[in-house]
């Protein structure tokens, strides 16, 4: 759990009431970029949402945005708003894209907008929002189990065209789920403590 | 017997504690962070002592 920064460059903070996103155009890594894991994990069916804005994001710079699932700090699936770059297989392009199954990329010029995964049973479906609807991207298999979300942009050096890019997400919102709150590691100790003193009685 | 009293009321109150802190604050609920706070909010994020030095690169 907790705010990570990986590669040289990215930065995440809360800054006129969003959480923005920076890379600067020397940023660089294998994979380098910026996340929020969830200190809390929803257990069974949910509908999770965050809205974006794109503050300073040329054409085709490279950098991806997505909310998704995860089990490992190091890795998510889920829905982004991304950017791909010439230098990549996929070619320049614009998108949204679901992540958590096959890979479908669907064309965009939006510069605002929502991201939002629901999981129902064992499926999950990645959408966005288009005139005043969700516009589904992708069903597909989901992980049952608890799960941690994560808010994450990243890129990398084969597809980042180092331009300066910021991007912000704002009212990440948990519309049905079970919320279950984890324990930071302090207070899991002290919890153990107390366990242990019980059972001395 | 109020030393005894005592250490059991003490463990009652941690063993309270306990569930509450492992046990799970759980339900179907609307969960909102419109991130306003001008910091990330430990308690929903994790710590900001996690941020990670950047790792190296190959």
């Amino acid at each position: 759990m907790g705010v990570a920064l990986y590669g040289s460059g990215p930065q995440i903070a809360e800054v006129n009431q969003e959480l923005q996103f920076t890379m600067p155009s020397n940023s660089s890594g294998y994979e380098f970029g910026s996340r929020l894991l969830s200190r809390f994990l929803l257990r069974g069916d949910f509908d999770i949402r965050v809205d974006f804005r794109l503050l300073e994001w040329p054409y085709y710079n490279g950098v991806r945005t997505a909310i998704g699932l995860t089990h490992n700090p190091y890795d998510d699936y889920g829905v982004e708003r991304s950017s791909l770059s010439a230098s990549e297989p996929l070619g320049a392009q614009e998108v949204y894209v679901a992540d958590f199954g096959p890979f479908v990329l669907v064309p965009t010029q939006d510069f605002t907008g929502k991201l939002r995964l629901v999981r129902s049973g064992h499926t999950q479906t990645g959408y966005y929002y288009e005139a005043g609807r969700w516009i589904p991207i992708l069903t597909d298999s989901a992980p049952t189990s608890d799960i941690a979300i994560q808010l994450h942009a990243w890129s990398h050096d084969y597809a980042f065209q180092h331009h300066d890019v910021r991007a912000a997400f704002d009212n990440f919102t948990v519309m049905t789920g079970q919320i279950i709150w984890v324990p930071e590691p302090a207070t899991l100790s002290l919890a153990l403590l107390g366990c242990l003193v019980v059972r001395r009685r | 017997m109020c030393v005894y009293a005592s250490k059991r009321c003490a463990s009652i109150v941690l063993a309270l504690c306990s569930m509450l802190l492992c046990g799970v604050q759980a339900g179907a609920q609307v969960f909102v962070d419109n991130f306003n706070d001008n910091y990330i909010d430990p308690d929903i994020w994790g710590s900001p002592s996690t941020v990670r030095a950047p790792r190296l690169q190959k």
